[in-house]
């Protein structure tokens, strides 16, 4: 059990990151455009916690930092990348929403990373493998039909697939109210699938709840809904210290040249 | 349709997935998945990971399965980086183009025309089939090279592919026999990336071309086949490069309206002698 | 009475291989036996016999049968049976093995109307019309006689040899004594009666209408001289053997004719101050043959002491040289000293002072450039030009059906304009199809395709003859190069009008006695 502190340093350190981001942006030193994460660290600490990175998968979205963080812990790796640097994750080919890391996949198009992480699924129970493949939705995820036809075939197959939608109550930028119909968790118990769902930004009741999850995938080959509800909170900030050394080395890394690709 | 991000995760954690999607005119639901995804992932991710997977699209008409389910839509893979499109012909080692495509690193789209499944696969033998000679390329997805006169003189070269070839060889064998016109005919497999060195070679010895495919005129492969050819060749051509393709409208299901739609022997003859009617 | 009818099972297949029959034709067979054995491209399947009776089997084994179609039918009285059998003559016949057409039309067109099997073609492929020319030509080679050991071994592929190279030995052959007692400078100072009076008593064969011309020397031990047949004022014939010239052959003035012997052949065209002869024109091997329809121009020198075959339609022109040896130091030194034959094979051109050395030989409708210096071969249609001569092209370039028609038409535009410039009353072209117009009340017209229905008097140019040629109508097929039925001074002005542009017609020999161009 990882002690409560550690989530909180996690947590802030995403916080921290991300508000770096903002930082840079502003400055003119990202490529691109950032979708930050603020105000759901919450769920990426408490989720991927249950995780072991050299066996489960995650497949994340546009809005990855945090998931990235949490499972990687590879901040620099990720800084060039945003940035456009050479050393970047993905040599700055992929940018903010495009990293791939070990068993780390993000993509910017929602909806299609639904139907990839049940093919990882397939494919890791082909291979006997144990992992759990784990996809990060939202609420605007929803609108798309793959997502359904991911469901249907992830509990058809009876795939290891933990879908955890976060509803931070915007599809970008429309709020939920206007693109949403019905219940969200409602959607999982339709196709069969065992739902759960949280109302609190408390990372140990997200951490208890991924945890029955990923346990129930792990001794039923299964796949799981998890729905966890995401406000604005404000989280508090600390060590400013390891994001200053980090920005000061990605500023100083070479930019990424089509050359050295 | 969510098949194809299945096969795209399951290609991304090494299993080597056929996809098979029954009329290849579904490959429309699957768009966002192949764009987005499937040709993106590898150089994405700076080449950490391949995407090996196939998917069998079978296309073409004239069944009368009508507007959604006649349709040859493999132009719309032209021009989508990092992905492969081969196309299989009755004369191609179809076998050995599916081997080959599972073991590609890449994703493959494989094209099968549905006449093929009722037809015999005609290989060539001892050099020919039928009455005309034919050459093999040796890349894995092979252009096969027909020629009416043992390659020594032609009037055109035709570049075709998949469910087109066995008309374009009736049009060929009716330009010798009513015309003692000596075409000769590329039938590529690979379709994407484009490779066209069986064309240029043919271009030089005949100077003319015409492409025949069976989806529509605009924005075809026998446009890009076009650009590229004039860009490389210029100076071999003596005639303007001839297309040959469905119209641009629905394939009705009547046989009279899909026949009307469709390129035919006909097409193919009439453009010939139309190069050969425009030489300087 | 039941049917078993192959039913189609999916989608793409259309035809299904009937592989085995089960029973025997004829048998009784029972309700739920396996009858045959059928495939398809996607399964073997076993077909039923629908019920109780004799079966009729309508198919024979490994055949292709259309779905749908009925293989057999199962009587179950004999009056069904009687009733089936009263319907044999309607039973489909099996589908024929897929008869591949590989002669294309024009080869199957040239072998009918020379009457030769396209069997005779070895070849894979199609079997096109050079096929079938070539073929004609190997069989007229191999039935030419006695071309062996006069013409020393060259072989005669390509070549059309003069009709009179295969002379009766008998025909034309003049009294020994009245050669040994010929005084030559007398004979020139003969006039043209007395000379053809004189050689005809000694023996010479010598046609209707033959013209020697003014101090003309014909000297030879066999000598053949068809109808019609021109010498210019001052020729010097002479021929160890014989000399033998085809009908309205013409010199023009100083002629030079020696060699051991001249196979001349019909309708041949000779410009003035030509040469045949040089060095080792009396050596055994000295053969000279001209085709018949062969033009010769102007100062033409060509040495024969080593057989020269010149092809049908060759076009020999001005001041081109032939030579069949060379001469020079000894070849003990290391210097070349070659003696070797030349050949032109039929349709070949060699233009204005082009050299052909000994050795060469110009294949059928080649063409050799003016002024380029031949050694060794040059292949059938071929362009060649340079010294020495190299292949660069083809010597013509296949012509379009449009292209050919458009060329066709325009004749007629060439013709009605040179006609109103020589003079003539011509009316304005008439468009529509034929399309022409009329001269001395004669319609001169060109269509793409002849079917009759010509009003006559009429002289039709067209590419294309397929309808009856009436009396008082005259058809040119520009492309078969043959003129049917028979017209007056129109015809021949026509005749005349395409022979310049190098369509020479058939039937043949034929000269221009002078008409309206």
């Amino acid at each position: 059990m990882t002690a409560p502190s550690t989530f909180y340093e996690r947590m802030f350190f995403i916080r921290r990151f991300e508000e770096t981001l903002l930082d840079l942006f502003s400055l003119g030193k990202l490529v691109g455009t950032t979708h930050t994460y603020i105000g759901q660290e919450a769920n990426a600490v408490g989720v991927i916690d249950h995780l072991a990175p050299d066996v489960d998968t995650i497949f994340s979205n546009h809005r990855c930092h945090g998931h990235y963080l949490a499972f990687t812990d590879d901040a620099f790796g990720l800084l060039c990348e945003v940035m456009g640097k050479a050393p970047g994750v993905c040599g700055g080919k992929g940018g903010s929403q495009h990293l791939c890391k070990g068993n780390f996949y993000s993509n910017g198009v929602l909806g299609s990373i639904v139907p990839v992480a049940t093919g990882i699924a397939l494919a890791e129970k082909q291979k006997r493998t144990g992992a759990v493949s784990t996809v990060f939705l939202g609420d605007g995820t929803l609108g798309e039909g793959v997502t359904y036809e991911s469901l249907n075939i992830a509990s058809l197959w009876q795939l290891p697939v933990l879908f955890v939608v976060e509803n931070n109550h915007y599809a970008q930028s429309t709020p939920a109210e206007l693109e949403l119909a019905g219940s969200i968790a409602a959607r999982g118990a339709a196709f069969g699938i065992g739902t759960d769902e949280l109302d609190t930004t408390d990372v140990e009741l997200i951490h208890d709840a991924a945890g029955h999850a990923v346990r129930r995938i792990r001794e039923t080959g299964s796949p799981f809904f998890l729905v966890s509800d995401e406000d604005r909170a404000a989280i508090e900030a600390r060590c400013e210290a390891r994001l200053a050394e980090t920005v000061e080395a990605a500023d100083a890394a070479p930019a990424a040249t089509a050359e050295a690709a | 349709m969510s098949l194809f991000g299945v096969a795209a995760g399951m290609a991304l954690r090494g299993r080597r997935p056929i996809l098979e999607i029954m009329f290849g005119d579904f490959m429309a639901l699957g768009f966002d998945q192949i764009v987005n995804g499937i040709s993106k992932f590898r150089e994405m991710y700076d080449d950490q990971v391949t995407v090996p997977l196939v998917v069998r699209a079978p296309m073409g008409a004239r069944r009368g399965y009508g507007p959604t389910h006649s349709q040859s839509l493999e132009k719309l893979l032209l021009g989508i980086p990092n992905i492969c499109v081969v196309a299989c012909s009755e004369c191609h080692d179809i076998g050995a183009l599916l081997t080959a495509a599972v073991e590609d690193e890449r994703p493959v789209f494989f094209i099968e025309n549905k006449l093929l499944y009722g037809r015999p696969n005609r290989r060539p033998e001892d050099g020919h089939i039928g009455e005309l000679a034919v050459r093999e390329s040796g890349d894995p997805y092979a252009a096969l090279t027909f020629s009416a006169t043992d390659f020594t003189e032609g009037s055109a070269t035709i570049v075709t592919y998949g469910g087109m070839l066995p008309i374009v060889l009736d049009a060929v064998t009716e330009l010798v026999l009513e015309h003692e016109i000596f075409c000769e005919v590329v039938a590529l497999s690979q379709l994407v990336p484009m490779e066209l060195a069986a064309v240029l070679e043919s271009v030089a010895r005949t100077g003319a071309l015409v492409t025949a495919e069976e989806g529509t005129l605009t924005g075809g492969l026998g446009a890009e086949i076009a650009a590229r050819v004039q860009e490389a060749a210029w100076s071999d051509l003596r005639a303007p490069v001839q297309r040959i393709a469905a119209r641009d409208g629905i394939i009705p299901s009547a046989r009279p309206l899909e026949d009307a739609m469709l390129p035919s022997v006909e097409g193919v003859v009439d453009a010939v002698m139309a190069i050969e009617g425009a030489q300087r | 009475m039941r049917e078993i009818v192959l039913t189609r099972e999916d989608a793409n297949t259309e035809f299904a291989l009937l592989t085995e029959w089960l029973v025997e034709d004829r048998t009784e067979v029972s309700a739920g036996q396996p009858v045959c054995v059928v495939e398809t491209t996607k399964a073997t399947v076993e077909v039923e016999s629908p019920g109780e009776g004799t079966i009729v089997q309508l198919y024979a084994e490994d055949v292709e049968v259309e779905l749908g179609k009925t293989i057999a039918y199962v009587a179950e009285t004999a009056d069904e049976l009687a009733a089936i059998d009263a319907k044999a003559e309607e039973r489909p016949a099996p589908k024929p093995a897929a008869g591949d057409r590989k002669a294309t039309r024009k080869a199957v067109e040239l072998a009918e109307l020379h009457g030769v099997d396209l069997s005779g073609v070895e070849k894979r492929g199609f079997i096109t019309e050079k096929d079938v020319e070539e073929l004609i030509a190997r069989q007229k080679a191999s039935a030419t006689p006695a071309a062996g050991p006069i013409l020393a071994g060259v072989s005669t592929d390509g070549v059309s040899l003069p009709s009179t190279f295969d002379l009766d030995e008998r025909a034309g052959v003049l009294d020994p004594s009245f050669l040994a007692s010929l005084d030559h400078d007398a004979f020139r100072a003969l006039s043209m009666g007395s000379k053809i009076a004189a050689l005809r008593e000694a023996g010479a064969q010598i046609g209707e209408g033959v013209d020697v011309g003014e101090g003309s020397l014909v000297v030879a031990s066999r000598i053949v001289i068809a109808d019609g047949v021109r010498l210019g004022p001052r020729a010097t014939i002479v021929c160890e053997e014989i000399v033998a010239i085809g009908e309205l052959s013409q010199f023009g003035a100083d002629l030079e004719l020696r060699c051991r012997r001249a196979f001349l052949g019909a309708g041949i065209w000779a410009g003035r101050s030509i040469r045949f002869g040089g060095g080792g024109h009396r050596d055994p091997w000295a053969t000279l043959t001209v085709g018949d329809l062969a033009f010769v121009g102007d100062e033409a020198f060509v040495n024969v002491c080593r057989p020269v075959l010149i092809g049908r339609e060759v076009f020999l022109t001005m001041r081109s040289m032939i030579v069949t040896h060379n001469i020079g130091h000894s070849v003990l030194e290391g210097f070349e000293n070659r003696f070797a034959p030349v050949v032109l094979e039929d349709r070949s051109q060699v233009g204005l002072g082009a050299v052909l050395y000994a050795g060469s030989r110009i294949g059928a409708e080649a063409i050799v450039a003016s002024n380029s210096y031949v050694v060794g071969e040059i292949p059938a249609g071929a362009f060649a030009i340079g010294v020495p001569a190299k292949a660069t092209g083809s010597s013509s370039h296949k012509l379009s059906d449009a292209r050919r028609l458009e060329l066709a038409r325009r004749m007629i535009d060439d013709l009605h304009e040179l006609l109103a410039l020589r003079g003539h009353a011509v009316s304005a072209i008439e468009e529509g199809d034929p399309r022409g117009f009329e001269i001395d009340g004669t319609r001169v017209a060109f269509t793409p395709s002849y079917r009759g229905g010509v009003e006559a008097p009429a002289v039709i140019l067209a590419l294309d003859v397929r309808g009856d040629v009436t009396d008082g109508i005259a058809v040119v097929d520009l492309v078969g190069r043959r003129v049917h039925g028979s017209g007056g001074v129109v015809l021949d002005s026509v005749r005349e009008f395409c022979r310049k542009r190098g369509i020479r017609l058939e039937p043949g020999p034929w000269s221009y006695s002078g008409g309206l161009v």
